[in-house]
């Protein structure tokens, strides 16, 4: 007999980004699920929905600490924005180095600086908040918290629902920028979006840089 | 009059599924109750969020149950109702009943 396997991308999602106490057992229903209903579209309709559903159920039971996780995500966030902000760097160069020539003589010079400033050093700073978004329930006991029991994937939670601002804030920038611009403004959504995909990213990557115990002997 | 929160509908439905099933409660026979009665199409992952949250409230338990082939070899997550449950789903059938009374019949059925 050979049994049919429910569609491994979706489990893989479910296994990485679910979240809560049960997961395994929710594996295990759709799993059978899938082999009565046989719908590939069904077992990744339900993963997809559970993602959202968990998260939330997990933040609304620890909203003290996902709050902390937010507010130390933004400000982090925020002062590099404002630092990395060609207008703070024209300032600070202004009143730093007064008299210093700083055009290189070596164009190369300077598209690497711009790649650095512009590309990997958000990307890096990114990467850098997630790892610390995701640090924010590190030294609070699960047995101790106030309200239900601390999932151990706790972490994941907290980097999903940041990654999840950062969307729906570049979102809205999108939004503002389609209803206020006019043609010219188009050109600007493509880099934009690009952007919030590679800062979405970036977060869930440094997130996912932090695994807890259990996980690394529980997750394929 | 009682403190405390107010059960949801989907709690509600979930501690009447609950009930209905009796011991064979878990995930897919608790998800497919649900659509059965409703009509409509029901998250996996929503029913343990819910049932997680009465458990935390004291108004479910929950027991590990045996694992299966079909189910890549996990085990189940039983759920029962609790007494503090039935005082609530009785509690909330009342507050229900009282806000029926009197009201005229919904076009197109009877009360």
């Amino acid at each position: 007999m050979t049994a049919r396997r429910p569609p491994a991308i979706a489990t893989w999602i479910w296994k990485h980004f679910g979240c809560g106490p049960n997961q395994e057992a929710v594996l295990g229903d759709l799993a059978e699920e899938y082999l009565r209903k046989g719908s590939r579209m069904w077992y990744w309709r339900q993963v997809l929905k559970a993602i959202p559903v968990s998260v939330f159920k997990e933040v609304r039971s620890h909203k003290r600490i996902a709050a902390r996780a937010m507010l130390i995500g933004w400000a982090i966030w925020t002062i590099f924005a404002v630092m990395n902000n060609p207008l703070f760097f024209a300032s600070f160069f202004r009143g730093n180095m007064a008299g210093v020539e700083i055009q290189p003589r070596h164009p190369v010079g300077i598209w690497a600086f711009l790649v650095w400033v512009q590309v990997a050093l958000p990307f890096l700073i990114k990467m850098l908040i997630g790892w610390i978004v995701a640090r924010v329930d590190v030294g609070i006991d699960p047995t101790k918290s106030l309200g239900p029991k601390l999932n151990v994937r706790f972490h994941r939670d907290l980097v999903l629902l940041f990654a999840a601002s950062v969307l729906l804030l570049n979102i809205l920038v999108v939004g503002l920028l389609l209803s206020v611009a006019d043609a010219r403004g188009y050109p600007l959504i493509r880099p934009l979006a690009a952007n919030a995909a590679v800062s979405v990213f970036a977060v869930l990557l440094g997130g996912s840089l932090r695994r807890s115990k259990n996980e690394e002997s529980s997750v394929d | 009059m009682r403190k405390g929160e107010y059960l949801g509908n989907f709690e509600l439905m979930s501690l009447l599924a609950l009930m209905r099933l009796g011991h064979d409660a878990y995930g897919v026979t608790i998800a497919t109750e649900l659509e059965q009665q409703t009509g409509r199409e029901v998250v996996i992952a929503s029913v343990y969020a819910t049932l997680e949250r009465l458990q935390e409230r004291g108004l479910v338990s929950s027991s590990l149950g045996e694992a299966t082939p079909e189910r890549g070899g996990r085990a189940k997550r039983y759920f029962r109702i609790t007494g503090a449950g039935l005082r609530e789903v009785r509690e909330a059938r009342r507050s229900l009943m009282n806000l029926w009374k009197g009201l005229p019949d919904l076009k197109g059925e009877k009360a």
